[in-house]
């Protein structure tokens, strides 16, 4: 049996941002993200998820540590336009509010998404045509494909449908929707451009409880239907447990436990997850995280279970 | 059988002057703020055919000199040369307010693209340019503005220049502050993520959000431009006689101080251009801030 290849592998990455005294936001983290498969990073406030995401995406640089998508070293954005290599990882922000620009139509901010996965696919064939007079053998995913799959949607209005919306809605500025509808319509632009990699910051924060469900499930639904691998970040461990294969616990800048969301769920180790777990009211979304125990709080270096 | 064809026809009527009416920005449906647009859009009208309406050639030296308004025809009276000083308010419309659109359009040209820059690439970049715009702003506007006219030699033209030296740093550090907030949000961001250059970034997600306050700062500045451009006239840096500027027109009331229509009546003009101009801008200003929408 080969082991599969994972799209995403982080190997201890640390993240200092500037300043007097400097901040570890992140201290050491490693995981791998496979095809297909739907991950949740929780943790509370300001242990360092939004600053993972950025890093996956190359918008915050790292200060040590490698992180490779099929491969390839994702190095930080700097001025210039992102290497088409690396845009297949996309992401869906965490404020609705700024999510979209406000003065263009919702359809021609889909446009973008599928733009990119043409120009991928043009990019992709070209790689193959240039691959039939190598002798090697050809690799099988490349980092340009978009993995175009039969029965994706093919423009805005057909986006706009599959994320539950009006085709007619491509017209309409973002300031007309509600902020769950901002959030799908955010989905679909980051989907469209067919990507191996979603991460979505929580992507349903700002939701109210009854709309958080809904459109954390109608992300992984979507991207596992395309083979999209989705890190979901979120504080809300109730959630999470509904789409998640598998769980990241992160606490002060370190995964401190990871495992299947079952086995984490029914069988907690590291005691910032059992008090994660037992701060969970009703599955109803207004979750609110719990500070680490007493005992723990103090550790500088906290135990990592595995 | 008349009427309901005029029950057809009259909303159709009424719907369209009333959205021409919603159109226009609140502060300027209130009897003052329609005041000011009438006055800046008569300004606007004069300066595109101030000299075909004028009644006398605003440059003939033919009336009777210091004439007092009403005397030999001249609404508004005569200067020491004998001309016509209604003729000439309306003639030099073209060149005060005309020149300080043109100082206004490039102030915001030169202005914004330098914010733009400093705003969108920061780093060095910035450091440089609003090192740079801060050094500007520490002269005193109409000293550094005389400085640099009277260096160039005086000239309209040379004028226009002067206060452009003075007017870009304040659009420089406005658009600046406008792109750095733009630059956090997360539609930057996830414009970058799908592959937009620098280039398509600011064009696509950028500029579209800095227009609308910019366009409303240079519509506040216009009469401030207006009223420096008089002023290096009034100075002596900018028009040359015969050229009928009001600046220099009431630069001359000031020497015939028993002459009071000399000064007053282009001084008049100088200052309703200034408050209608300044009216419309702070209309739109509030037109363009969701927060005053609701008050
Ligand atoms: N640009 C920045 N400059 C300096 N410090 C930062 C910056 N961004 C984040 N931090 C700090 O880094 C730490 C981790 O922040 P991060 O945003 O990654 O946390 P988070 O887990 O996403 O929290 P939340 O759930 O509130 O979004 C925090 O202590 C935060 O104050
Ligand atoms: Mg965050």
């Amino acid at each position: 049996m080969t082991e599969p290849m994972p799209v995403i592998s982080v190997r201890d990455v640390h993240v200092d941002y500037p300043g007097h005294p400097p901040v570890h936001a992140v201290r050491g983290v490693s995981f791998d993200l496979f095809e297909g498969e739907v991950v949740g990073l929780v943790g509370e406030s300001g242990c360092g998820k939004s600053t993972m995401a950025r890093v996956l995406t190359g918008l915050v640089p790292r200060t040590e540590g490698e992180v490779e998508f099929l491969g390839e070293s994702v190095e930080a954005l700097g001025i210039g336009r992102r290497p088409v290599e690396l845009t297949g990882i996309q992401m869906v922000f965490q404020d609705p509010g700024s999510s979209l620009n406000p003065r263009r139509r919702v359809g021609s901010q889909i446009m973008d998404g599928l733009k990119l996965a043409a120009y991928r696919e043009r990019r992709r064939l070209a790689e193959l045509e240039d691959l039939l007079d190598d002798p090697d053998l050809p690799p099988l995913l490349t980092r340009t494909a978009s993995r175009s799959l039969p029965d994706q949607p093919k423009t805005p209005a057909e986006w706009l449908e599959r994320v539950g919306l009006d085709a007619a809605d491509a017209n309409r500025y973002p300031r007309s929707f509600s902020g769950g509808q901002r959030q799908r319509i955010a989905t679909a632009r980051a989907l469209a451009a067919q990507p191996q990699v979603l991460i979505g910051d929580e992507p349903i924060s700002a939701l109210d409880a009854s709309t958080q469900a809904r459109v954390a499930y109608l992300m992984s639904t979507l991207a596992v239907s395309q083979g999209t691998a989705l890190l979901f970040i979120s504080h809300d461990l109730s959630v999470v447990r509904l789409i998640a294969d598998r769980l990241l616990v992160m606490w002060s800048g370190r995964i401190v436990e990871s495992g299947p969301t079952e086995e984490v769920w029914s069988n907690p180790g590291h005691p910032y997850t059992k008090s994660l777990l037992a701060a969970i009211p009703a599955p109803d979304g207004a979750g609110r995280l719990p500070a680490m125990p007493e005992s723990q709080a103090d550790f500088d270096a906290p135990p990592v279970i595995h | 059988m008349t009427r309901p064809q005029l029950t057809a026809d009259v909303p159709v009527r009424r719907s369209l002057t009333r959205r021409i009416w919603r159109a226009v920005p609140k502060g300027l449906r209130q009897p003052l703020g329609a005041v000011a647009l009438l006055i800046a859009l008569a300004w606007l009208v004069v300066c595109a055919v101030g000299p075909q309406i004028a009644p006398f050639d605003p440059l003939a030296q033919d009336l009777p000199r210091l004439a007092p308004p009403g005397e030999a025809g001249a609404v508004l009276g005569t200067d020491e040369l004998g001309r016509d000083l209604f003729s000439r308010i309306l003639a030099g419309a073209r060149v005060t307010i005309g020149l300080a659109l043109l100082l206004v359009c490039l102030s915001m040209l030169v202005g914004s693209t330098l914010g733009l820059v400093a705003g969108f690439f920061g780093r060095w970049v910035d450091e440089a340019i609003m090192r740079f715009t801060d050094l500007v702003l520490a002269f005193p506007t109409v000293i550094l503005a005389m400085v640099t006219a009277a260096a160039l030699g005086a000239s309209l033209f040379n004028a226009v220049l002067a206060a452009l030296v003075v007017s870009w740093p304040q659009y420089a550090r406005v658009v600046r502050s406008i792109v750095l907030g733009l630059r956090g949000n997360e539609f930057v961001a996830s414009g970058r993520l799908l592959g937009f250059s620098a280039g398509q970034s600011i064009r696509v997600d950028i500029l579209p959000n800095v227009t609308g306050p910019t366009l409303v700062m240079a519509s506040l500045d216009i009469g401030t431009a207006a009223l420096l451009l008089s002023g290096l006239s009034f100075l002596g840096l900018g028009a040359k006689p015969p050229t009928p500027e009001w600046g220099s027109m009431v630069s001359q009331g000031v020497t015939h101080l028993n002459q009071w229509w000399l000064g007053v009546f282009p001084g008049l003009a100088i200052l309703t251009v200034v408050i209608s101009f300044n009216f419309i801008g702070d209309a739109l200003r509030d037109a363009l801030d969701p927060g005053a929408e609701k008050a």
